[in-house]
C-alpha cells in the first residue's frame, strides 16, 4: 500500500440523505485551503455530497452540478470553489489557463471527477472515493493524499470526522468487501 | 415607440450582436459561434471563450450596425447580457457595451440572461402573453417562472441537481454519442420506443415543484449494467438496446419538464406556458408540450430555433423593456455568474 494511503476512513451511506449528512459533517471542520478531490462513477453521488460539504461550511445556495460552468463558487464561512473534470480536456485546459489559481485558494476547493486531473492538485489534498454499493448505498472512503504541511490538520479533518461516528473501518482498512 | 437598441450577449460560447427596434422587429442579428473552438474540448473553455469574445466582439458589432443601415448616432440605447454565465465572457461584453455607451452618451441597459429567453418566446405572439408560466430550459439551466410582465419574473422551481440539457450530455456519453448530448441522443431517440424502459420520473416529495435528473442519469447507468448496480458499466459498442434507452430516457425527460410545467400552470391558475433555451428546439418536447395544451385547453409558446440559442435579439428586445421602465445602467454594471 502507498504510504499516502496509510490513513483510509471508509464510511457506509444508505441513502443520498446520508451522503449528504455525511458530507456536512467534513465541511463543519474543514479548514481554509483544503482541496478535497472526489472520485467516483455517475450517479455516485458527488454532487449531493458536495451539497453536504456546502452546508457544512454554512453555505446556505443549493449546489447543483458544476459541469456547464466548470466551476461555480459560493460563499460561506469559507468560500467554496466547486470544480468538475468531467470533460477533461476542457478542465486542463481551463487549468493550465489560470483555473488551477482557483485550487490554492483561501477557501475550500471541491473537484469532482478529480482522478483526471490528478497531477493539478496541490498535494497534501482530501481525496474521497464514492463506491455505488446498491441502488442508494454508497461507501465513501476518505484519505489524505501527499505529505506536507498541512497534512496533520487534514488527518485530523478525518479523525474528527470518525469521532462523529459512522466510521465503518479504521486505519490502513484501505476498503470494504 | 420606436427606440432602436443595440444588443450584445457574450454569456456562454456564443458571441452575438442585433439591432432591435421597438422591442420586437429586428433589423440585424449576427451570431458567430465558437463551437468549433471548444470542440476539442468537448465543451466550453471558459478561458478560450472569453478571448474568442474580446476577439470577435467589435467586429460583430460593427456587422449588426452595418446590416441594420445604422450608425451608433442613431441608437437610443445599449443593452448587454449581465448575468448568469461565464463571468469571463460576461465581462467582454459588459466592457465593450459600457465602452460604445460611453462613447456616444447612449444610456446603458444591463439584461439578465434567462429573463431575455424568456422574452424570446414572446417575441413572436401577436398579443402580450401575461401573465404566464416560463419554463427555460438549456444545458446549463432547468427553471420555472412566472411571469407577470416582460420585467416581473417569479422564480417557482428551478433542478436540484443537473440541467436537463446536461443531463442529455451525460447520456450521451454513457451511449457513446458525440458532444452536445441534445442533438445526438434525439437523433438516435427517433429510431428507439419512447416505452421501451421504465425510466423513472422524479416528482417532488412534498407536493412541491422542482425538477431532478441526477436519479434518471442513475437509473440509465443501471440499465446499462444489466441491473446490477456493482456491475461495470458495458463500452457502447457492446450496448444492445442503445435507440431504446435514448427513446425512453428522452421521453422521461420530456414527461418531467412537461408534467411540472403543467402542474405549475394549475397551480398558478396561469393559461399560457412560454418554452425557452436550447432544449426548446428538442422536437419531442415541443410535440408533448402542445399535445398537452390542446389536452388541457393551455396554449403553448415557443419561440422559432434560432431565437431558443444564444442571440442578441433577445438581449435587445428586453433592453428595449427596460429602457422604457427607466431602468438604465450606470458605470458600475457589474457581470455576475449567477
Amino acid at each position: 500500500m502507498a504510504p499516502e494511503d496509510d490513513l483510509v476512513r471508509t464510511f457506509l451511506c444508505r441513502s443520498p440523505e446520508e451522503t449528504r449528512v455525511l458530507g456536512r459533517s467534513l465541511g463543519a471542520v474543514l479548514e481554509g485551503g483544503t482541496v478535497l478531490a472526489l472520485h467516483g462513477d455517475l450517479g455516485s453521488g458527488k454532487t449531493c455530497f458536495t451539497g453536504g460539504v456546502a452546508l457544512g461550511l454554512g453555505i446556505e445556495d443549493p449546489v447543483t452540478s458544476p459541469t456547464f460552468a466548470l466551476l461555480a463558487t459560493y460563499e460561506g464561512r469559507l468560500p467554496l470553489q466547486h470544480f468538475d473534470a468531467w470533460m477533461e480536456g476542457r478542465e486542463r485546459a481551463f487549468l493550465a489557463d489560470g483555473g488551477a489559481d482557483c485550487l490554492a485558494g483561501e477557501g475550500v476547493a471541491v473537484v469532482e471527477w478529480a482522478e483526471r486531473v490528478e497531477e493539478w492538485l496541490p498535494r497534501p489534498y482530501l481525496r474521497a472515493v464514492l463506491e455505488h454499493r446498491g441502488e442508494t448505498e454508497r461507501a465513501v472512503r476518505l484519505s489524505v493524499v501527499g505529505e506536507g504541511a498541512r497534512g496533520a490538520s487534514l488527518r485530523a479533518c478525518l479523525a474528527a470526522l470518525e469521532a462523529r461516528g459512522g466510521a465503518l473501518e479504521g486505519p490502513a482498512a484501505g476498503g470494504i468487501p | 415607440m420606436s427606440e432602436r437598441i443595440l444588443g450584445i450577449e457574450t454569456s456562454c460560447d456564443e458571441t452575438a450582436a442585433a439591432v432591435v427596434r421597438g422591442g420586437r422587429e429586428v433589423l440585424s442579428s449576427v451570431v458567430h459561434s465558437q463551437i468549433d473552438e471548444h470542440a476539442e474540448y468537448g465543451g466550453v473553455v471558459p478561458e478560450i471563450a472569453g478571448r474568442s469574445h474580446l476577439r470577435e466582439l467589435t467586429g460583430i458589432a460593427d456587422r449588426a450596425l452595418e446590416e441594420a443601415g445604422l450608425g451608433l448616432e442613431d441608437l437610443d440605447a445599449v443593452a448587454v447580457t449581465t448575468r448568469p454565465g461565464l463571468i469571463g465572457s460576461l465581462l467582454v461584453g459588459v466592457s465593450t457595451a459600457k465602452g460604445l455607451a460611453y462613447g456616444t452618451g447612449l444610456p446603458l441597459v444591463g439584461v439578465h440572461h434567462i429573463e431575455a429567453h424568456v422574452y424570446a418566446a414572446t417575441m413572436e405572439c401577436e398579443s402580450a402573453p401575461y401573465p404566464c408560466i416560463a419554463l427555460v430550459v438549456s444545458g446549463g439551466h432547468t427553471a420555472l417562472y412566472r411571469a407577470e410582465s416582460p420585467l416581473e419574473h417569479t422564480l417557482l422551481a428551478s433542478t436540484l441537481d443537473d440541467a436537463a440539457g446536461e443531463a442529455f450530455d451525460k447520456v450521451a456519453w454513457l451511449l457513446g454519442l458525440p458532444y452536445p448530448g441534445g442533438p445526438s441522443v434525439s437523433a438516435l431517440a427517433r429510431e428507439g420506443r419512447p416505452d421501451a424502459i421504465a425510466f423513472p420520473r422524479y416528482r417532488a416529495a412534498d407536493g412541491g415543484g422542482g425538477f431532478s435528473f441526477s436519479g434518471l442519469k442513475t437509473a440509465v447507468l443501471y440499465h446499462l449494467r444489466g441491473g446490477d448496480a456493482l456491475a461495470p458499466t458495458p463500452p457502447p459498442e457492446r450496448i444492445t438496446d442503445r435507440a431504446d434507452v435514448a427513446a425512453s430516457f428522452e421521453q422521461a425527460v420530456v414527461d418531467s419538464l412537461v408534467d411540472e410545467t403543467f402542474r405549475a400552470a394549475g397551480r398558478e391558475e396561469l393559461d399560457t406556458i412560454l418554452v425557452a433555451g436550447g432544449v426548446a428546439c428538442n422536437r419531442r418536447l415541443r410535440e408533448e408540450m402542445t399535445r398537452r395544451g390542446s389536452e388541457d385547453g393551455r396554449t403553448v409558446v415557443f419561440p422559432s430555433p434560432a431565437y431558443c440559442t444564444d442571440n442578441a435579439v433577445m438581449i435587445a428586445g428586453l433592453g428595449t423593456e427596460l429602457l422604457r421602465a427607466g431602468r438604465t445602467c450606470g458605470w458600475d454594471l457589474d457581470a455576475s455568474p449567477r
